[in-house]
């Protein structure tokens, strides 16, 4: 007796605690709601967002494989709830997402490379090292970008092929990969970016080489600073990278600069100083370029100069 | 020692001239340019994304957005030229819209119309009847081969959801009956206007648009011939009684029907039509057109009217309606008057695959319009033109130059201080409870994210204009289009709220240039030389008039999410007034991981700013963002 009515009890917390359970998920009908409200292009809407948001983020999986049958529609608003769903979601969001990956259609799956990119996990870098061989320019440049948050330095070889790609939005976005994995493979092969005849490129490659740093990269810079190859934008762009650096071996020809005759080269010199925080010497050189005959070098100098305070 | 002593004094005073010399504007961009690291070529935003409906224009000016004030100046010369026939510039519309589009040469026709044995009618105006339908018969051959790859189940397409898509495209927005909806209903509305949206273009692609253009300039052609030919007449013949009501009343001097439609003939007194006509010659008198004028539509494909004089009223609820093609032509041509216009949608100079223009010649004239109107064009051409007179503008959304999907909309008004009001519509409710949304005057609009959009000029030779629009105005664009607005001349206001005055959002371009005149500029923000979202936008002010520009932020040279914005005025002594200081003023911000670029140039005058810029200096926001108030001298004077 005392046996039965302790099963019965038992089935009936059991059964408590799945209805409290699946209670607590959403079913077809509300996900839909939730996810219509995060895209809604209605003012009316906008306060409601942000715990549609939230909730959906908690569904986990679900809401990513409800969320992803709205890829391809053409509102961007669903583009944008899709994003916040499936970076909200993160890793379990990974598998669905490389199922989209895979789809034929360039649009779909190149969104989809960018949202991978978006969450950054590592199992996405071989799907998306596949895809960066698409023939497809939208799907490759896009697998490309996003290879870089993956934090996986198995794709460094696929980047740096990717940096003599036609497309300049496949250059940058590899040197800008390239930079976010900080691999010291990357810097000669980045160099010559610094003189790419697109300027997002040439900033990508500056920030890449002064992100992965290392021993070398400032002695390439000054090396080919003294090269009479070097073109003037070139020359810009080293002389910011070397800032950027923050290499104490540069210090001197950096300050060299200061002296210049070309403004451009004073005006510059002051940008790259103005990342050498604690340094007297740098700190009152700028000073005294705050009174330069040229306007430009006067307003790097006081840039440089608020950078070192505030940085 | 005297000659030496004034060559001295000769080196000194050039000098001296030669430093007080502002920069011209080029030199000024490279300055800008080289301090930002930048070159001319690292400012194109060119696109990817491909489409039948690419316009080779918007490609240009994307890849080259510096080209701009040039490339748009020149076009403003040629159409607000008032030598060039109208031929000539629907023709050279068309090229911009990448057709090539033959000479038009009316043949006569063999057909023996009512008119011929109407002795009392006189020889010219019979002899204008023969030549608006000749061409018209050729229009047909046009049509008829321009959409020889549409079958008929797709023709009923283009025309139950084509010829007035714009009131169409996103239902949840467009109809108010939907207030009330649902969430769910609105994404399955949506969702069936995704379907619909892809037929009907997939459907537009296989139309023949430069036999389109052939159509439209065969019929334009006739009309200004026929219209060559009325001129001076004046009373001729006696009014015919038996017209019926429901076609005309007052002054006609001759009526008929025809297999193309309704044939009539104004006298010099008032006459009151009341219907659609095919073609319509007037003589004179202060006429009221209640239906439509030069109006063709799926019942009447091909239509023509000529008024010679009186200050008319043309006032109509249909669409269509005046000087108006949907799936045609209609061309209006009002020679003089003091003339009021007031119309529904699709109505004042609007085509929708096929061409509506409107050319009024003298007279203080008014237009009240609704949606997509005032040189309005998608597949197609809407050019109004007014030559001289103090003329007012009223419309309400896509309008006074507009140019949607595969179009060109124009409106050129050459003469007189004008007003133009493009807004009221519709509540923008992505954005705000209490804006309007405007698309108008000088617009270039695409269909996100698939279909490239067209080219829409407002541009006004001369005069004191005032200028007022919402959100989307005033040489601006969205998706894979081109806008401009320019004015040449005169003390100009302009008034808009977000995406004015030189602002291009999602892949376009856009361009506003005043050429000269004392100009005040007002908006809240994303305007004023802003580009964003890989969109170019330009505002160019030049003329040493003083210049007044009040914003709230984003704006005055600012490029956002990789948009480039560029802001210049070229001379006068201006006041710069803004809100928000971080984001104006050439302000280039950091997206996708990488930069959007702003520049702002004043070239000279002692100037007043109340955000980040200052007189006679350099200032600069991030990597990307830099404003010269330029000194005197060259920066490389002054090493």
């Amino acid at each position: 007796m005392f046996n039965q009515s302790y099963k019965i009890t038992a089935i009936i917390l059991f059964l408590v605690f799945l209805s409290i359970g699946t209670s607590g998920r959403l079913n077809e009908r509300e996900l839909r709601h939730k996810f219509l409200i995060l895209s809604a292009g209605d003012i009316k809407y906008y306060d409601r967002q942000e715990s549609a948001k939230k909730r959906l983020i908690k569904e986990g999986d679900r809401a990513v494989r409800f969320a992803i049958r709205y890829i391809g529609r053409k509102s961007p608003r669903k583009a944008r709830a899709i994003e916040w769903i499936a970076v909200g979601v993160g890793e379990d969001a990974v598998q669905p997402l490389n199922y989209v990956l895979a789809n034929p259609d360039e649009d779909n799956a190149a969104y989809a490379a960018y949202l991978l990119g978006k969450i950054g996990s590592k199992s996405a870098t071989v799907p998306l090292m596949l895809a960066a061989k698409s023939h497809s320019e939208k799907v490759r440049s896009s697998a490309i970008g996003a290879l870089g948050s993956c934090g996986d330095t198995a794709a460094v070889p696929m980047l740096i092929e990717a940096l003599s790609d036609s497309l300049p939005s496949v250059r940058r976005k590899a040197a800008h990969s390239l930079g976010e994995l900080e691999d010291e493979r990357a810097i000669k092969v980045l160099m010559p970016l610094l003189a790419d005849s697109c300027g997002y490129v040439r900033y990508a490659a500056s920030y890449a080489v002064s992100k992965i740093g290392g021993d070398d990269a400032s002695g390439y810079l000054i090396e080919r600073l003294q090269s009479d190859s070097l073109e003037d934008i070139e020359r810009y762009h080293i002389v910011e990278t070397l800032g950027l650096l923050k290499a104490e071996d540069s210090l001197p020809i950096l300050m060299e600069f200061l002296e210049d005759p070309f403004y451009l080269n004073r005006g510059f010199a002051c940008q790259a100083l103005g990342h050498f925080r604690g340094n007297y010497e740098v700190a009152n050189a700028l000073k005294r370029s705050l009174h330069d005959a040229s306007g430009f070098v006067r307003m790097m100098a006081d840039q440089a100069l608020e950078a070192i305070r505030n940085e | 020692m005297s000659k030496f002593a004034s060559i001295v004094l000769l080196l000194l005073l050039f000098s001296l001239v030669r430093a007080e010399s502002p920069p011209k504007l080029d030199d000024a961009i490279d300055e800008a340019l080289i301090a930002i690291k930048m070159r001319e070529r690292d400012l194109s935003v060119v696109s990817l994304l491909s489409d039948p409906f690419r316009l080779s224009l918007v490609d240009s000016l994307m890849d080259r957005p510096l080209a701009m004030p040039r490339t748009l100046d020149s076009l403003a010369v040629f159409f607000t030229n008032s030598d060039k026939n109208p031929v000539e510039i629907l023709s050279y519309a068309a090229k911009l819209l990448d057709l090539e589009p033959t000479t038009p040469v009316v043949k006569s026709s063999n057909d023996d119309y009512p008119w011929e044995g109407q002795r009392d009618i006189p020889v010219r105006l019979r002899n204008a009847l023969d030549v608006i339908f000749a061409a018209f018969e050729q229009a047909e051959i046009d049509f008829d081969a321009a959409f020889a790859d549409v079958d008929s189940f797709q023709m009923d397409t283009l025309i139950t959801w084509g010829v007035n898509y714009l009131i169409r495209e996103d239902g949840s927005d467009i109809d108010e009956e939907n207030d009330d909806a649902t969430l769910e209903e609105l994404d399955d509305a949506e969702l069936e206007s995704e379907i619909m949206t892809e037929r009907l273009f997939e459907i537009s692609s296989k139309i023949d648009r430069t036999r389109l253009a052939d159509g439209a300039l065969i019929v334009l052609k006739a009309a200004v011939a026929a219209c060559e030919k009325v001129e001076g007449l004046t009373a001729q013949g006696n009014s015919q009684s038996e017209v019926p009501d429901t076609i005309a009343a007052g002054d006609v001097v001759f009526w008929c029907e025809t297999e193309r439609g309704p044939v009539i003939i104004g006298g010099p007194g008032r006459t009151i039509y009341n219907a659609r006509f095919a073609a319509i010659i007037d003589l004179g008198g202060n006429d009221i057109y209640t239906v439509a004028a030069g109006g063709a539509d799926t019942t009447i494909s091909f239509a023509v009217c000529i008024d010679l004089s009186g200050d008319d009223l043309y006032v109509s609820d249909k669409d269509f309606a005046f000087g108006s093609g949907g799936l045609g032509v209609g061309i209006l041509i009002d020679h003089k008057g003091r003339d009021t216009y007031r119309s529904g949608d699709f109505a004042l100079a609007s085509g929708s695959y096929g061409a509506g223009i409107l050319i009024d010649g003298a007279g203080d004239d008014e237009y009240f319009g609704d949606i997509g109107g005032q040189g309005a064009g998608f597949m197609g051409f809407g050019i109004l033109i007014d030559k001289s007179g103090h003329d007012s503008y009223s419309a309400r959304l896509y309008s006074q130059g507009f140019g949607y999907v595969a179009g060109f909309g124009m409106l050129s008004d050459l003469e007189g201080n004008d007003s133009y009001l493009a807004k009221g519509a519709y509540v923008d409710r992505l954005r705000y409870a209490d804006h309007h949304l405007s698309l108008s005057q000088g617009f270039g609009y695409g269909n996100r994210p698939d279909w490239s959009g067209g080219i829409g000029l407002l541009l006004d030779a001369a005069g004191n204009d005032n200028y007022s629009a919402d959100i989307f105005g005033q040489g601006a664009s969205y998706w894979l289009a081109f806008g401009g607005l320019w004015d040449a001349v005169g003390n100009d206001i302009y008034t808009g709220y977000q995406y004015c005055q030189g602002a291009a959002t999602h892949l376009c371009a856009a361009i506003f240039y005043d050429k000269d005149g004392q100009d005040s500029y007002i908006s809240h923000g994303v305007s004023q030389g802003c580009g964003h979202d890989l969109a170019v936008g330009y505002l160019l002010d030049c003329g040493s008039d003083d210049d007044n520009y009040t914003i709230w932020d984003l704006s005055q040279g600012a490029g956002n999410a990789n948009g480039v914005g560029v802001f210049i005025d070229d001379g006068g002594d201006d006041g710069y007034i803004n809100k928000k200081e971080y984001n104006v003023q050439g302000y280039g911000n950091w997206r996708r991981d990488f930069g959007s670029v702003g520049i702002m140039l004043d070239i000279s005058g002692s100037d007043h700013y109340s955000g980040k810029g200052r007189d006679s200096s350099w200032w600069g926001s991030g990597r990307y963002g830099i404003g010269i108030d330029f000194p005197a001298v060259l920066p490389e004077e002054e090493d």
